[in-house]
């Protein structure tokens, strides 16, 4: 369980103050797929970063199953696979030598590495690639292989921001589908999206974002007969 | 420290791929360090002077006296000829009139510089014989009219050559302009393709990472620094630079190994301050904006240092990197001040944990990793 208590993240940008996250309280249950939703600048991205402890909250605390995200980072990054859009897989490596480099760095043996590489690339279909130097992947295979990354070492929870982002069609319904199989897989879910759709088809519980603040939040089957709209039409109305 | 070795290892493994690199680092250094000095004229000083040819219009001592040294003389007539300069380099023009005798020399020439040169010394040769043999002539005792000749004997003489001066030098250049790529790509260049990310949310301290970065980008610049010797035995091998054998005859063990550790540390400090800079930037671009000036401070020390009586090099004698430099200078030159080689070794050492530790500070602030 995620839990984030008054947090608020400021940014000082010479004479302005940004309020990246303002008074932000919200739970998020285990095994689910979570989202954020909001426009550019909501401050979906912040959150994702305080969350996954490459940030610390200007106030307020934030818990990942029972640990604090700033005094507790290492036991917590054990737990946690973080995927970003704008991250991208350095070159001259293999995807077998990223994997080996960031199961190790995890503590994985040999022999369980090798088995759940072998597990990991069946599942993304990635096997014919693992050879491959990463500058030569698809943009698809190039981002099959971040998640695969995020996930080698089996966290119990995956942070993925705009996973579909800048993904053609099939490699995006790919990834939405990868996702889905890792909810299924008892895996909790946080991801953060400003298409509606994605959030629509995938999101268990989401939360609208906008200016750094939480405007509404709820379960997505709930807020749809709640508002008797779309998400796409509460977005609209809300932000 | 386990987890430095395992990044260390992983950087390795890109290094190794980017063929490009590699080259920079192994044969630029080992090619064209010999190829510096060859075309530089170093090796030219060893060889022969280069005789060239001497017109004349009435042929003089001078001429005649030239013509003892072999070079070769051609009679011409008339003077508007002789300044077309077809087959000479220089004219003797004897006026008859007077004694002054003009030499004519096409200034166009890009040796002529040197032409003069030998013929003022040839000349200078040529008077004092003049006058010994006039005044013989004239039964005046030799030994009364010209001042006694100096002849000066080195005592204590160290076993300098310009090796000594040179090694340590191009040793700096290349620890230093074999890390800028390699040192500034390792963070700044990480910030910029967003690949730096997948790191930090990693079971990964910040230290380890910096650590990681730090042996990498030594290995590239040491193995520069091993090339860049490599190259200095190609010039005594071939006898481009004369005497860097006795130099090399200084290398004993004890030289060898102290020579080795002051190249180690002055790597660390070198590399330290890279990756300070490299932690600090967004991007590699911006990373060699700031490393240029210090690029050029570490080259103008290095030249200052290349003559040891120069004022930086005795003012500043326990700064770091002169320090370096002048404790390489003395092992080569077979003098050996251990508690100077200490100083620099433990300044080295200090100078880089402070560095590293700024580093660390600046690589654990938000403001600095996530700096748009």
């Amino acid at each position: 369980m995620i839990l984030l208590k008054d947090v608020m993240k400021i940014f000082k940008q010479k004479n302005k103050i940004i309020y990246a996250c303002n008074d932000i309280n919200l739970e998020i249950k285990s095994n689910q797929i979570f989202g954020f939703i909001g426009p550019n600048g909501a401050g979906k991205t912040t959150a994702l970063r305080l969350i996954s402890t490459l940030m610390a909250p200007t106030k307020g605390r934030i818990e990942v199953n029972g640990l604090d995200t700033v005094k507790e980072k290492d036991a917590i990054r054990a737990q946690i696979g973080f995927l970003s859009s704008d991250m991208t897989l350095p070159p001259n490596y293999t995807p077998r030598e990223l994997f080996l480099f960031f199961g190790k760095l995890n503590n994985l043996k040999n022999e369980v590495l090798s088995k759940r590489i072998s597990e990991i690339t069946e599942q993304l279909n990635l096997s014919q690639y693992v050879d491959v130097l990463t500058q030569k992947l698809s943009t698809g295979n190039k981002q099959k292989t971040l998640i695969a990354i995020s996930i080698i070492h089996n966290p119990k929870i995956v942070i993925f921001d705009e996973p579909t982002n800048a993904l053609d069609l099939s490699a995006a319904q790919s990834v939405l589908k990868i996702i889905k199989q890792m909810r299924d897989n008892g895996k909790t879910i946080i991801l953060s999206t400003h298409n509606l759709s994605v959030a629509e088809k995938i999101c268990d519980n989401v939360a609208f974002i906008n200016k750094g603040k939480i405007v509404e939040m709820s379960d997505v089957q709930n807020l749809k007969k709640k508002y008797d709209k779309s998400l796409e039409d509460i977005y609209l109305d809300i932000i | 420290m386990r987890d430095s070795i395992l990044l260390f290892k992983k950087e390795m493994i890109a290094i190794f791929r980017d063929k490009r690199l590699i080259l920079t680092v192994t044969l630029v250094p080992f090619i064209f360090i010999p190829a510096i000095f060859y075309f530089n004229g170093i090796g030219r000083n060893t060889k022969p002077e280069k005789k060239f040819v001497i017109a004349y219009n009435e042929k003089c001592p001078y001429v005649s006296f030239l013509e003892k040294y072999n070079f070769q003389t051609v009679k011409i007539l008339d003077k508007s000829d002789a300044l077309k300069f077809d087959a000479w380099d220089v004219f003797v023009y004897n006026s008859k009139e007077d004694t002054l005798l003009k030499l004519y020399v096409n200034a166009a020439k890009s040796n002529s510089g040197g032409i003069i040169k030998t013929m003022e010394r040839y000349y200078l040769s040529f008077r004092d014989v003049y006058i010994k043999d006039k005044l013989k002539s004239m039964q005046i005792d030799i030994n009364k009219v010209i001042p006694p000749t100096i002849k000066i004997i080195r005592i204590n003489e160290s076993k300098n050559s310009i090796v000594s001066f040179l090694l340590p030098f191009f040793i700096l250049i290349y620890l230093f302009s074999n890390a800028i790529g390699v040192g500034l790509d390792s963070i700044a260049g990480e910030k910029e393709r967003n690949t730096l990310q997948i790191l930090l949310v990693n079971r990964i301290s910040r230290e380890s990472i910096l650590f990681g970065k730090l042996f990498s980008t030594m290995t590239v610049s040491l193995t520069g620094a091993i090339f860049s010797i490599l190259g200095i035995l190609v010039l005594y091998i071939f006898k481009i630079i004369p005497n860097a054998g006795s130099t090399l005859l200084n290398f004993t063990p004890v030289n060898f190994s102290l020579f080795s550790i002051i190249i180690l540390s002055l790597d660390m400090l070198v590399v330290s301050i890279l990756i300070l800079i490299s932690s600090y930037s967004r991007t590699v671009k911006e990373g060699q904006g700031y490393i240029l000036p210090v690029y050029f401070i570490i080259l103008i020390l290095g030249m200052a240092v290349m003559n040891p009586d120069s004022s930086i090099a005795v003012n500043f004698a326990n700064w770091p990197f002169i320090n370096s430099l002048l404790s390489m200078q003395n092992i080569l030159n077979g003098n050996i001040h251990t508690s100077y080689i200490v100083w620099t070794i433990v300044s080295n050492i200090l100078f880089t944990i402070i560095i590293l530790k700024i580093a660390t500070i600046l690589f654990n602030r938000e403001s600095i990793i996530f700096r748009k």
